[in-house]
C-alpha cells in the first residue's frame, strides 16, 4: 500500500516537472501566436490577457496587403536555404570522405585548419569577406549568402566522424570490384550516407533560415533582405505601429521551420544517434 | 616519408575530393582571416585606400582600455551561465526525459517543445522576447503588476539586460544540448542498467556512475560548442539594444562590431578579434585535453 502511494506521488511529480518545462518552452511561441490575433488595443492594455476576446486577423491583413514586402523576404530566404544545404553537401561530402578514409599529404593538416575555422569568429572575417563581396558586385543579393554559406567546419565534422564509422571492407569489397577510389565514393560510399546527408540538410536549412549576422551586413536594400533581418525593419517597411503585426510577421516566419522539423524530426534524431557526436 | 622500403600507397584522388571545399575555405576564411591579423597593425577607417602602418599602438590601446576589462568580465559573466546551463540542464533534462517520462507521447511532447525553440530563427526569438520584456507593454511586466509588484527595465536597466540576454540564449539554444544528450544516452547499453538495478543502485547512483561516463565524450563535445558559441554572442545583443546605452560595451564580439562598423577603427576591432580568437583557443585546447588526462577509462573514446 505504502509502496502504491509513493509511486503515484513519483509519478505525480514527474508529471508536474513535465507541465512546468513545457509552460517555459512553450510560453513564448504561445504569446507570439496569440498577440497576433489580438487587436491593437488589447495587446496595449495594461492587464495582460492571456487569450484574444476576439479574434483580429488585422495584424495577417496587414502583412497581405503589402504581400510583396513579406513575400520578397519569405522568397530570398527560400531560395538560400534550399539552395545552400544542397551545395554545402555537395561541396563537402567528397572532401569529408577524403579527410576520413583516403591517405595523401597534409591531410591532417587540412582536416586541423578546417575544424580550427570554428574558432574564427564570424564577425572576423566579415570586414574583409564584406570587400570581396563587393568587388564581386554581390552586395545586396542574396547569392552573397551562397557563396559564403557553402563551406561550414561543422558540417565537415559530422560527416567525417560519420564515414569513419562506416566498416573498410565496403571499399575492399568495392577495390576487388575493380572500383577506384572515385567510383567507390560514388558508387559504394555516397549512397550509404543518407543519413548524414539528411541531418545536414536539416541543420543547415534550419542554420541559413535563422542567419542573422552575414544578411545584416551584406544586405541593405529592403528588396534583397531575408527574413531575419527583414523582420528587424518589417514595421517601418510596412508603415505600421502596430505590434500585432510584427507578432503575424514571426509567427508566419517560423511555420517553414516547423513544417520541416516535425516532418523530419526522426530523421534527425536517427541521424544523430548513427553519427554518434563526440570528441 | 615512413618506413623506407614498404612504400606507402597514396590516394592522390584525394586533393581532387578536398579542393572545392578548400577553395571556398580560402577565400572567405583563411584568407580574410590572415589578412585581418594583418590590419591589427593598421590605423585604418574601413573606407580609405590609404592605411597607416602604427605597429602595436592598437594593442597597447587595448591594454589601456578600462571599457576592456569591463567587456571581459561581461562575455565571462555570460559565457560561465550560459554554457553551465545549456550543458547541465541539457544533460539532466535528458536524462531525466530518457529515464522518468514513461510512453511514447510524453517523450515526444517533452522533446518537441523543448527542440522547438532551436529551429526557430534566432532573431524572431530575440523580437518576441523583446515584445515581452517590454517594460510597458510586455507580459512580464503585466505579469508583476497583477501580482502587485513593480516593474522591471527588463532591458533598460544596465543591472538587468544582461541577464535578461542569458534567459534568451537558454531559450534558445537548450534544446540542442538536450537532444544531443538524449540521443547519446538511450545509445547506451540497456545492459548496464539492469545490472546495476539488479545490484540495487539508485537511479542518481546509476546516473552518476553509468550514464555520465559512457556520454563523457559527447559532454565534451557540448562543452566545446556552447561554449565557442556562448563566448562570440552577437545577435540578441546586436537586435535587443543596439545603440541603446551609448558606447557601454556588452560582451566581446559585440565591441567588435562596433569598433569596426561604428567608429570604423578597423586596427582597434582586428585586435579585439585576435582576443577572442586566442582565448577561444586556449579554452578549446584546454576543455579537449582536461578530460582526457583526467579520465582514463575505455569508456572515452577520442
Amino acid at each position: 500500500m505504502k509502496r502504491k502511494v509513493l509511486h503515484y506521488a513519483g509519478r505525480t511529480v514527474v508529471v508536474l516537472v513535465c507541465i512546468v518545462i513545457c509552460t517555459l518552452m512553450l510560453f513564448p511561441l504561445y504569446y507570439m501566436l496569440m498577440s497576433s490575433f489580438k487587436t491593437m488595443e488589447e495587446y496595449m492594455q495594461a492587464v495582460p490577457t492571456f487569450f484574444p476576446h476576439a479574434f483580429s486577423f488585422k495584424g495577417y491583413s496587414a502583412i497581405f496587403e503589402k504581400i510583396d514586402v513579406f513575400g520578397g523576404f519569405f522568397g530570398n530566404s527560400i531560395y538560400v536555404s534550399v539552395l545552400v544545404p544542397i551545395l554545402q553537401t555537395a561541396v563537402c561530402l567528397p572532401a569529408a570522405y577524403a579527410l576520413a578514409r583516403l591517405r595523401f599529404r597534409f591531410r591532417n593538416l587540412i582536416f586541423v585548419l578546417f575544424l580550427s575555422s570554428m574558432m574564427i569568429p564570424g564577425q572576423l572575417t566579415i570586414i574583409q569577406n564584406y570587400n570581396t563581396i563587393a568587388k564581386l558586385g554581390l552586395l545586396n543579393n542574396v547569392n552573397s549568402l551562397v557563396l559564403l554559406g557553402i563551406f561550414s567546419p561543422l558540417c565537415l565534422y559530422l560527416m567525417k566522424q560519420f564515414f569513419s564509422t562506416l566498416p573498410r571492407e565496403l571499399e575492399e569489397a568495392g577495390k576487388i570490384d575493380g572500383c577506384n577510389a572515385l567510383q567507390n565514393f560514388l558508387y559504394v560510399v555516397a549512397p550509404l550516407s543518407a543519413p548524414i546527408i539528411a541531418v545536414n540538410l536539416i541543420l543547415c536549412f534550419n542554420g541559413v533560415w535563422g542567419d542573422f549576422f552575414t544578411p545584416m551586413i551584406m544586405l541593405k536594400t529592403q528588396r534583397s533582405m531575408t527574413l531575419p533581418v527583414g523582420l528587424t525593419v518589417i514595421m517601418g517597411a510596412l508603415r505600421t505601429q502596430d505590434p500585432t503585426v510584427l507578432m503575424a510577421a514571426l509567427t508566419m516566419t517560423c511555420i517553414p521551420v516547423l513544417i520541416v522539423f516535425f516532418v523530419f524530426r526522426n530523421k534527425l534524431i536517427a541521424g544523430i544517434a548513427v553519427t554518434g557526436i563526440k570528441m | 616519408m615512413a618506413a623506407p622500403k614498404k612504400r606507402k600507397r597514396y590516394d592522390n584522388i584525394g586533393y581532387l575530393f578536398v579542393l572545392p571545399a578548400f577553395l571556398f575555405f580560402a577565400a572567405f576564411v583563411l584568407v580574410p582571416a590572415v589578412l585581418t591579423f594583418r590590419l591589427a597593425f593598421y590605423d585604418w577607417d574601413l573606407l580609405s585606400p590609404n592605411m597607416e602602418f602604427v605597429g602595436f599602438d592598437n594593442f597597447v590601446k587595448l591594454f589601456r582600455d578600462e571599457q576592456f576589462t569591463t567587456v571581459l568580465g561581461n562575455t565571462a559573466y555570460f559565457t560561465v551561465i550560459t554554457v553551465l546551463a545549456k550543458v547541465g540542464l541539457g544533460v539532466l533534462l535528458a536524462n531525466f526525459v530518457a529515464t522518468r517520462v514513461k510512453g511514447k507521447v510524453g517523450q515526444f511532447i517533452m522533446e518537441s517543445s523543448l527542440f522547438m525553440p532551436i529551429v526557430i530563427p534566432m532573431s524572431v526569438v530575440v523580437l518576441v522576447f523583446n515584445k515581452m520584456y517590454d517594460t510597458e507593454f510586455g507580459i512580464l511586466n503585466g505579469i508583476l503588476r497583477l501580482v502587485g509588484i513593480d516593474p522591471v527595465g527588463w532591458l533598460s536597466d544596465p543591472d538587468v539586460v544582461l541577464n535578461s540576454i542569458i534567459v534568451v540564449d537558454i531559450f534558445k539554444g537548450i534544446g540542442f544540448f538536450f537532444l544531443i544528450s538524449l540521443v547519446a544516452i538511450r545509445n547506451v547499453p540497456k545492459a548496464y542498467f539492469e545490472a546495476a538495478e539488479i545490484d540495487g543502485a539508485s537511479k542518481p547512483r546509476q546516473f552518476w556512475s553509468i550514464t555520465l561516463p559512457q556520454i563523457g565524450g559527447t559532454i565534451v563535445f557540448l562543452f566545446i560548442t556552447a561554449f565557442i558559441s556562448s563566448f562570440q554572442i552577437f545577435d540578441p545583443i546586436y537586435i535587443m539594444i543596439n545603440g541603446m546605452f551609448g558606447d557601454t560595451k556588452i560582451t566581446i564580439s559585440y565591441m567588435l562590431w562596433q569598433q569596426a562598423f561604428f567608429y570604423r577603427d578597423v586596427g582597434y576591432a582586428s585586435v579585439v578579434s585576435i582576443v577572442i580568437f586566442l582565448i577561444v583557443m586556449a579554452m578549446t585546447l584546454l576543455q579537449f585535453l582536461l578530460p582526457k588526462v583526467l579520465v582514463e577509462g575505455d569508456a572515452y573514446e577520442a
